[in-house]
């Protein structure tokens, strides 16, 4: 067993990952030692932790739409932007944090911005790594979300 | 994080599909540079004001960097739209 697969194993019995990740991990292994047969001079293929790639955040949210005639729509946001933006939200004076709480809960929208607190921001930003949105319209068009 | 320094821009439509042109921000934000300057001395006094007058909210100066921050997080984003008549690309990078 070589010391990457073996230090793999080892983080999921730790707990370190779950199943999935440790797959994927072993997979991307698997892959990397198919296409670099040659590479056989480096023996250890990752070198260091690689819990911080493991647990590395999503980048960017993207929104795809290709439409039932030819349109596309392909918009990619930074997902840095959501975590400053919330972390602004925390800032902002109680006075006018009520009034935006008032004035969105006017246009059907209920989210208590003052319940937003900084520590939960990258956990917020890490579940969206699993969130995938696919919509199949029935005259063709494709919708999907994801981040990545 | 520093705020985009380029905006690229193309508009257009099939037959014309335009050009693009690269908007060079980099220069507004050094205009900007005094002014923003002059704005953070005012509010770190404000908050130094509102922090000896024992006021609870003296936050105003990180309102401020936090409001940058959200600047400088626009970097990356693309908005591509292509459709029979219109071609849309923005870019901030």
């Amino acid at each position: 067993m070589s010391e990457d697969r073996a230090r793999i194993l080892n983080m999921l019995a730790e707990g370190k990952i779950n199943a999935e990740e440790a797959e994927r991990l072993l997979d991307a292994l698997d892959s990397r030692k198919a296409e670099a047969p040659a590479a056989a001079v480096a023996p250890s293929m990752i070198k260091g932790d690689p819990s911080p790639l493991l647990n590395a955040l999503p980048k960017y949210l993207h929104v795809k739409v290709d439409g039932n005639e030819g349109e596309k729509v392909d918009v990619k946001v930074p997902l840095a932007l959501v975590r400053s933006g919330l972390k602004l939200t925390s800032l902002i004076p109680p006075q006018a944090m009520d009034e935006i709480n008032e004035q969105m809960t006017e246009k059907g929208i209920s989210i208590d911005f003052t319940n937003f607190k900084p520590e939960d921001i990258d956990e917020l930003i890490e579940a969206l790594r699993e969130m995938e949105i696919n919509v199949d319209g029935k005259d063709g068009e494709k919708v999907r979300v994801y981040a990545e | 994080m520093f705020p985009p320094m380029l905006l690229y821009l193309r508009f257009g439509t099939l037959e014309k599909p335009g050009f693009g042109i690269w908007l060079p921000l980099f220069l507004v934000w050094l205009i900007l540079l005094p002014i923003v300057v002059l704005v953070l001395v005012i509010t770190t006094l404000t908050d130094v004001v509102l922090f000896l007058s024992g006021q609870p909210y003296h936050h105003y100066t990180l309102l401020l960097l936090r409001c940058f921050g959200v600047l400088g997080a626009t970097r990356g984003t693309t908005v591509h739209v292509h459709s029979n008549d219109t071609i849309v690309d923005i870019d901030l990078v």
